[in-house]
């Protein structure tokens, strides 16, 4: 089969418009340019997000005293490294007999901690 | 695998323009669309840069012009069932058809029909055979078919193309429609 002259007179090799290359180009420029931007915004996104969080965690109030703390207290306490409190804190007549009770100083006034045990 | 470059792009553009133009204008009928379908191929492909490996990226940029276009081509289809100004814009209408003085109006409407009712898989094998000169393998890689399929889809739409030109001719001589066979 002779394609060759048929092909040639249907399928004609056509120009394409100028200047291909140079928007080719521009529009890589472009794109770099918006990507540019893009990257910059969500790290100035992140940045704004980890400071408020961190803001956030400063101005929270502060616990001085946590379970931990008292527990390794109690722990001292019983060791014997740490003295017991000497303030004795009144139990109801009836309980008396039974226990005896005494505050422990914790770093928190908020907190109140009694050591409990029989007589 | 080296690092793929602007320069490698660039290159690669200088060297596939046309014949990708040439291809994608053929499924879209429009030289500043084709010409835009050209160039999104393209970035395309700079996208995909740190996957591209050298000895195939030509059949890629044919296969993403070629999904360009055909995505072009269903966008095309939803909007034509919009008034015709707000499908088609002034500005997308042909400004550039080369074509227009290389043949009657009435020859490059048969052509076009011609082309256009051709199925779609030969039609691609041909397209990119005549103007890509890829060879079959790069066919087969462009369009995911297997190599051994491409010489029969040329050769389909080569005779499908040759019969409705054909029919044409002797229908415009006779002003009647041959007997079908």
């Amino acid at each position: 089969m002779n394609e060759g002259p048929d092909l040639d007179r249907w399928l004609p090799e056509l120009e394409p418009p100028p200047g291909g290359l140079t928007a080719l180009r521009e529009r890589l420029a472009r794109r770099e340019s918006r990507r540019a931007v893009a990257r910059f915004s969500y790290s100035a996104a992140a940045v704004v997000v980890l400071a408020l969080v961190s803001s956030l965690l400063w101005f929270a109030p502060t616990r001085d005293a946590s379970p931990l703390a008292i527990g390794d207290d109690l722990i001292a306490i019983r060791l014997g490294l740490l003295d017991a409190p000497s303030e004795l804190v009144s139990v109801a007549p009836d309980r008396r007999h039974k226990q005896a009770l005494q505050r422990v100083a914790t770093r928190d006034e908020r907190v109140a901690l009694y050591l409990a045990g029989s007589i | 695998m080296g690092e793929w470059t602007q320069d490698d792009l660039e290159a690669l553009y200088v060297r596939l323009e046309k014949p990708i133009y040439n291809v994608v204008y053929r499924r879209l009928w429009n030289s500043e669309e084709a010409h835009d379908v050209v160039q999104e191929a393209f970035l395309k492909l700079w996208s995909m840069r740190r996957r591209i490996v050298p000895e195939t990226v030509e059949p890629l940029a044919y296969r993403i012009a070629l999904n360009v276009a055909r995505s072009r081509l269903r966008r095309r289809r939803v909007l034509r069932f919009l008034p015709i100004e707000a499908a088609a814009p002034e500005s997308l209408r042909d400004p550039h058809d080369l074509e227009r003085h290389a043949m009657a109006a009435e020859d490059r409407a048969r052509l076009r029909e011609a082309i256009d009712t051709l199925p779609a898989d030969a039609r691609d094998v041909l397209l990119l055979s005549v103007f890509g000169k890829l060879t079959y393998a790069a066919i087969a890689r462009a369009l995911a078919i297997p190599e051994g399929t491409v010489g029969s889809r040329r050769h389909r739409a080569l005779r499908l193309l040759r019969e409705k030109l054909e029919e044409d001719r002797i229908e415009r001589r006779t002003g009647s429609r041959p007997l079908a066979p």
